[in-house]
């Protein structure tokens, strides 16, 4: 009887230690796609080292302002316009033509030289007057007479109109790192792309992840096993007149966004949801509603600090 | 009491100093998550690196430290728990308009010279978005 005494609290303070040991969490922080990428998982540190290649991969490919030695990109395409391009950077151009369908236009890979334009004037660089109007509309009219053809490894711009993928290049790299971590079994990771877009499992003991919002902290998202992306005006935006304008461009009218501040889309397919966060910038209420209920994507949306709109009444989701 | 505590002196005096070494353990790691470090990342040729981890828990009176960012210098001011950029060459100067931060979801980057200081510490979000 004594010696079970004894042995029982020797015990406890063993099992104490092991309590404080350190579990299995590899994380790493990198700085892709003009961003910080933080990367939490639960895994070994091959695991770690397969998503860094998968992100720093997609990241090359979708560059459009330099060229990499080791891959044809965006960049080498717009700049040669036709090029054989590897497998995976085929398959981010026809998922791009695919989400240009699937928005009815309101992400188009071929905005690049709009897009442009509004990068000088974030950048100061540029002003906004009627010399700059007409030179965004210039670039809408070769936008809208060109086209992206894509046969066999060969991708050709017809037309004068450059390519940027910026609006679905995390959240398709999301996607593949999703994939790769479904297929490997991972169940607990958090890898943040920029605060934009942001993939999670789980946390230990099937907990929910604490999403806190920048901009209104008096709300918070308990998530778990879902894709988050946000657009946001408070992001890398213009001023015009006074008036703030988010750097989301509406590519019919060649016009930065205001109608909202902030979008948050929820859901399963993180490609799907970066590429509509850009989309749903420019359409109303009703239209956000149809398309959001089709794809199933959950949803809130603010305006001037109000919760203006969202697809349920909790913040719970999972 | 005093019977059984003699009887017991000496297996009361080996599981005290076991209970003592776990606490101290548990303090440590306790301790170490406490911890308020600022990692700069920099973006260079052969992918991000860590330039430096300042350690911001141990810091008491405020100080400026410069470092050397792809050639180029920029001038930090540390306190107890944060850090800001006062002095740097880039275009924009966004580094230093954002001003301290001690916040592990508010990162200062800079694009222009490619470096980002990021702090680390408990928080009560996972993430901020």
């Amino acid at each position: 009887m004594k010696r079970l005494f004894v042995f029982i609290l020797l015990s406890i303070p063993l099992l104490l230690f092991l309590f404080t040991c350190k579990d299995n969490t590899k994380e790493d922080t990198l700085f892709l796609y003009d961003t910080i990428v933080n990367i939490k998982i639960n895994g070994e540190s091959e695991d770690l080292k397969e998503i860094e290649k998968i992100l720093e991969l997609y990241d090359k490919l979708s560059d459009n302002y330099k060229e990499h030695k080791d891959v044809n990109n965006i960049y080498s395409i717009n700049k040669k316009r036709t090029l054989e391009c590897s497998y995976e950077l085929i398959e981010l151009l026809n998922y791009s033509l695919e989400m240009k369908e699937k928005t009815q236009g309101y992400f188009n890979p071929l905005i690049g030289k709009v897009a442009f334009l509004y990068k000088e004037l974030i950048n100061e660089e540029r002003t906004y007057n009627q010399e700059f109007i007409d030179e965004v509309n210039s670039e809408l009219d070769k936008m809208n007479n060109s086209s992206i053809t894509i046969e066999d490894n060969l991708v050709t711009i017809n037309g004068e109109a450059d390519i940027d993928l910026g609006a679905i290049a995390k959240g398709f790299a999301l996607k593949k790192v999703k994939e790769y971590l479904d297929n490997k079994g991972i169940k607990n990771y958090l890898i943040n792309a920029g605060s934009s877009s942001i993939i999670m499992g789980e946390k230990s003991n099937n907990e929910y992840y604490k999403v806190g919002l920048k901009n209104y902290t008096d709300r918070v998202f308990l998530m778990k096993n879902k894709s988050l992306g946000t657009s946001s005006i408070f992001e890398q935006s213009i001023m015009i007149d006074g008036k703030l304008f988010s750097h989301i461009i509406n590519p019919f009218t060649g016009l930065p966004s205001n109608i909202y501040d902030t979008i948050y889309l929820i859901g399963d397919d993180p490609a799907l949801i970066d590429a509509f966060t850009t989309a749903l910038f420019s359409l109303d209420l009703d239209e956000i509603k149809r398309i959001t209920s089709k794809y199933n994507l959950d949803y809130v949306i603010y305006k001037d600090n109000i919760k203006v709109a969202s697809s349920s009444e909790g913040d719970t989701y999972d | 009491m005093i019977n059984f505590l003699k009887k017991y002196l000496k297996e009361i005096i080996l599981i005290g100093s076991i209970c003592l070494v776990s606490l101290t353990l548990l303090l440590i790691f306790k301790g170490k998550s406490e911890d308020v470090n600022a990692t700069i990342y920099v973006k260079t040729d052969e992918g991000t690196k860590i330039l430096e981890v300042i350690d911001l828990s141990k810091v008491t009176n405020s100080y400026e430290k410069e470092i050397v960012i792809n050639g180029k210098t920029v001038k930090l001011e540390i306190k107890h728990n944060a850090i800001r950029v006062i002095d740097a060459p880039c275009k924009h100067k966004d580094c230093i308009n954002q001003g301290w931060t001690s916040n592990k979801n508010k990162p200062i980057i800079c694009l222009d010279l490619g470096y980002t200081i990021v702090i680390s510490r408990a928080d009560d979000a996972d993430v901020v978005v």
